[in-house]
């Protein structure tokens, strides 16, 4: 029995070893997982599991365990190191600059019509009441208001929106609508749910009741976010570990798909803690005569520190709801240690919530509980991540700002610039970490990249431009200034078959920035070869952050 | 070599199933012409992915990752059929309603040794100032209480008529005195009956005093648990064992509570005095006196305090008075006074008990305490000596709700009698003083 024991903890052990191959991802820029697949059945969730699991019983896995150790990085990138587009994800303005029109447009979907709403349905089952709602053009909507304080929720759940569709991920189309009680009809078939899911006609009186519920703004009118049905059928949520069976397309574990990882950054910089399992939603749709699973982010009223949390605002962001080394610190001081935002956070103006750039850290930030794809994020993720973040211009993030509608132009400009000064926090630190070197290209034996900490305005001024160059096979480094480099002698390694995309890998170099401090940053690995068009040696891809 | 080990433990027939399956879905798995074009124009193809995320050993892992697995997913279904049902929704609604109608629904723990139960109150309100309350517990381990009072609000202050019936079926009696032997450990049965009347004037806001007059009909019978001898076991003659005692007790209080919250700088304090007699046949004539005393002294803004405590019980007989009940007679050890002593190990005279606390915030929901008690049980004030404590020290844990009430203590304690855990729903609470019932709350 002992030796059986052995062996089985040994067979546990992961297997390490050197591995020299010169590698590439494919050259795509479309992962084509919108094939035709029959139709998945709902797929539920669990909060409170999610929050037990991830919170506690993750630690107690030994598949985790293993699984956390053998992870070698994101299955989906390409050779770009780019995450292509996929039902989950379509570069936006990570890959080309977009204008404020331009992220507004690309919604999919539309407000609602204004004049009168029919009122088919009223779920009196959370923390505010919702109402469901169909315009004049036919379209359903969900209605959701500011439960504590006006325009907190809504005008968070607005900008998050433009945000994270700017930042490529499908979300619902929602807008900030206002309207009189007037507004509101009755449909034929409405009913009304309460807070055990029993349905009941619904009455006027019931709709003037919940409307009691909701906060009028000065002139009468209700303010509300209204966001529009996604299509397709919801066949229930994503999760962001393993993969959903019934999806033939899905066959990346999610704890390994880029975006998924890389998220944990943009979810970071609008402090969206409430990142969990049940703001998923996969949608069941047929496009172009092929029917696949579309997945959606949904609900972002709490981020920009908007959650109301029983434990108090100031630790969103900061600590997990039940987090074990905040509480193994304070047993071990003897509750001395004082947790820095007890002390110093502050909420500036009650229409945003806890949200401030002082204390932000954009390596340690953390959502409410444990998300088991931004735990494996590794520093080639946060680096994407951090890419996108970046992208988004001072203009861009002062339309955002004002997105939110706030009637007070002070909340306006503090929003705005908060999300400038987070931005750069994370800029500062990702683009400084990993060499932030893009677009590589051979050209008469120079290879010639674009520095993004010198574009966006996060290179260390008295290092500015400072690079580090190896070669495969050479001990010997090559420092450079300029953003071009000629190669020295390399050594090829024509012992491989072109790959099926037609290409023969045969060098690679490493790339270092220098660092804000002194030192160097995680290199990116550029690999070259030849293809099946040209035998010129060009440039076939590259990888950031290679350990 | 897989096989022949886990030959050696599993059924042949069984192993040979559940290697075909797996190397059928592992390892021969054919990928369809179809699914190939389409990998083409994928990111990864399926072989890619499962060599990326191959573990070593895939069936030792799995196999030992079985139950911790199963556990997880049984975990996960539970969950969400709780919520998809909206248990909890449900629960809270129901409990809304009966609240509604005067009726309080309560789980958990009923007290410290009286183990897990439930039961209820109903209240019924005559105006605002009127309100008569019915009560019903039992657990797990047969403890019962029934209670019933009456509450009128006067300018005056509160009148309060009350009565309440008790049945305790598992007692623990060491011996009497400082030295009791824990080896003598027995076991009695309680039942106690008292009705009574009090007056309660609130005089400001955390000041208040009141009356009392109550009487009581007590009898200690021989224990349920058959595991424990019966305190006539090892001691004979113990007063008031096997027979119904008979007492009226009218006594006074003084209550002042300034603790503001839980790391702020207050105190509090109790003082009460009363007077037992015997009713019919018996002859006791004594009084009670008892004093508690608590102080904090914040370290850390809002997350740690010192907690001290101090609680003084005399017992003074009248010259003419008969010999007074073992369990009419101050005791202590347990979760609420000495948590390194098993519970009601000290019984005696008088008491003097004394706890050191340091409390403090590692979550809004747990706090932790390591503490030190010391008490001692003694006959006359003039045997109270400094050097002759009981001593414990240790550590607990309390969890909280987010409404900020405790609903769970969990405390090790280490004495020179070894150690003690306890788990206890609720509060550290100390009976209420009035009087010499020991037994006049159902929480202790």
């Amino acid at each position: 029995m002992k030796r059986l024991a052995i062996f089985l903890l040994a067979c546990m052990l992961p297997v390490s070893g050197a591995d020299d191959r010169l590698r590439v991802p494919p050259p795509l820029t479309v992962d084509a997982d919108d094939r035709n697949i029959p139709e998945p059945r709902e797929q539920r969730v669990s909060e409170l599991y999610a929050i037990v699991y991830n919170s506690w019983m993750r630690h107690l896995s030994p598949a985790e365990k293993v699984a956390a150790v053998r992870d070698s990085g994101a299955l989906n990138v390409n050779a770009w190191d780019e995450a292509p587009d996929s039902s989950w994800f379509s570069n936006r303005i990570g890959q080309h600059s977009l204008s404020f029109d331009e992220i507004c447009a690309g919604l999919e979907g539309q407000p609602p019509e204004t004049g009168a709403w029919a009122v088919l349905r009223v779920e009196d089952e959370g923390y505010t009441p919702k109402l469901r709602v169909r315009d004049h053009a036919g379209r359903t909507y969900v209605l959701k208001f500011d439960p504590s304080t006006p325009e907190k929720n809504s005008g968070a759940e607005r900008i998050s929106t433009l945000v994270l569709h700017a930042a490529g991920y499908n979300v619902p189309h929602n807008t900030i609508v206002s309207f009189r009680s007037s507004d509101l009809l009755l449909a034929a078939d409405a009913y009304y749910t309460d807070a055990i899911g029993k349905r009941r006609p619904l009455t006027r009186a019931d709709l003037d009741t919940v409307l009691k519920k909701i906060k009028p703004v000065a002139n009468g009118t209700y303010r509300g976010m209204a966001s529009m049905f996604l299509p397709g059928k919801g066949v229930g949520k994503f999760k962001y570990t393993g993969i959903r069976k019934d999806d033939a397309n899905d066959i990346i574990p999610h704890e390994r798909r880029r975006e998924l990882r890389g998220l944990g950054v943009i979810a970071a910089w609008i402090n969206h803690a409430d990142t969990g399992e049940k703001n998923t939603y996969d949608a069941y749709m047929t496009v172009g005569g092929r029917s696949y699973l579309k997945h959606y982010l949904i609900d972002f009223g709490s981020s920009l520190g908007s959650g109301d949390y029983i434990n108090g605002p100031y630790r969103v962001g900061h600590e997990y709801i039940f987090d074990g080394s905040a509480m193994g610190r304070s047993f071990i001081t003897l509750g001395l240690w004082h947790r820095p935002w007890e002390e110093h956070g502050r909420i500036v103006h009650s229409e945003i919530g806890y949200y401030d750039s002082e204390l932000f850290e954009p390596e340690k930030w953390k959502p409410n509980y444990p998300n088991p794809a931004f735990n494996r994020m590794d520093d080639a993720d946060g680096y994407w991540g951090a890419k996108i973040v970046t992208a988004f211009s001072h203009e861009v993030i002062e339309k955002l700002a004002q997105a939110g509608a706030y009637s007070r132009s002070e909340v306006t400009a503090y929003l705005a610039n908060t999300l400038k000064q987070r931005r750069d926090a994370i800029g500062r630190y990702w683009l400084d970490r990993v060499a932030p070197l893009e677009e590589f290209v051979l050209t008469g034996g120079r290879l010639v990249f674009r520095d993004l900490a010198v574009e966006r305005g996060y290179a260390p001024e008295e290092n500015a431009g400072g690079y580090r160059l190896h070669v495969d096979g050479n001990k010997e480094s090559l420092t450079f200034t300029s953003q071009s480099v000629q190669l020295p002698e390399l050594n090829l390694k024509a012992d491989g078959r072109a790959d099926r995309y037609g290409r023969l890998l045969l060098a690679r170099v490493w790339i270092e920035s220098k660092r804000r401090g002194g030192g160097w940053s995680l290199p990116v690995e550029v690999i070259l070869g030849q293809t099946r068009e040209s035998e010129q040696l060009q440039v076939l891809g590259w990888r950031h952050a290679v350990q | 070599m897989l096989a022949f080990l886990l030959a050696t433990h599993m059924r042949r027939k069984m192993l040979l199933r559940i290697t075909g399956v797996v190397i059928c879905n592992l390892l021969l798995r054919p990928i369809s012409p179809a699914q190939q074009f389409v990998e083409e124009v994928r990111i990864s193809t399926s072989e890619e992915i499962r060599e990326k995320t191959r573990r070593p050993m895939l069936v030792p892992l799995e196999v030992v990752t079985w139950p911790f697995h199963k556990l997880s997913t049984g975990m996960e279904h539970g969950f969400i059929a709780f919520e998809r049902h909206k248990i909890r929704e449900r629960a809270n609604l129901w409990t809304e309603e009966l609240r509604q109608h005067g009726v309080e629904v309560r789980f958990g723990g009923s007290g410290e040794g009286a183990g897990f139960g439930g039961g209820g109150t109903y209240t019924y309100r005559a105006g605002k100032t009127n309100r008569l309350q019915f009560l019903g517990l039992e657990t797990i381990k047969d403890y019962q209480e029934f209670g019933i009072q009456w509450q009128s609000a006067t300018p005056a202050g509160s009148v309060i008529a009350e009565s309440s019936y008790q049945w305790r079926p598992d007692e623990n009696f060491y011996g009497l005195g400082h030295n009791s032997v824990r080896a003598k450990h027995s076991m009695f049965a309680l039942r106690q009956t008292w009705a009574g009347l009090r007056w309660e004037y609130q005089v400001k806001r955390r000041v208040r005093w009141g009356a009392l007059y109550r009487s009581a009909w007590i009898s200690a019978l021989p224990g349920g648990n058959p595991q424990f001898s019966s305190p006539d076991a090892f001691f004979s003659n113990l007063n008031g064992f096997g027979t119904q005692t008979r007492l009226g007790s009218a006594g006074i209080y003084f209550d002042m509570n300034g603790i503001r919250s839980e790391y702020q700088l207050g105190g509090a304090s109790h003082f009460g005095a009363s007077y037992q007699h015997g009713l019919g046949s018996s002859s006791l004539s004594y009084f009670s006196y008892e004093a508690q005393l608590e102080g904090r002294l914040p370290i850390s803004r809002e997350s740690s305090a010192f907690v001290g405590q101090a609680n003084f019980e005399l017992t003074r007989e009248r010259h003419d008075s008969g010999p007074i009940p073992f369990y009419m007679l101050p005791h202590i050890g347990g979760s609420s006074t000495l948590r390194g002593f098993a519970l009601d190990r000290f019984y005696g005279r008088n008491l003097a008990l004394l706890s050191l606390e340091y409390r403090y915030r590692i979550h809004p929901f747990v706090q932790v305490i390591p503490f030190f008690d010391e008490g001692q049980i003694f006959d006359r004030t003039g045997d109270l000596s400094w050097l002759n404590w009981h001593r414990n020290y240790g550590l607990g844990f309390r969890f909280r709700s987010a409404a900020g009430a405790t609903f769970l203590r969990v405390e090790y304690g280490r004495s020179s009698e070894g150690s003690a855990i306890h788990i206890v729903f609720g509060d550290r609470e100390r009976p209420p003083l009035l009087g010499p019932f020991r037994y006049g709350a159902y929480k202790r």
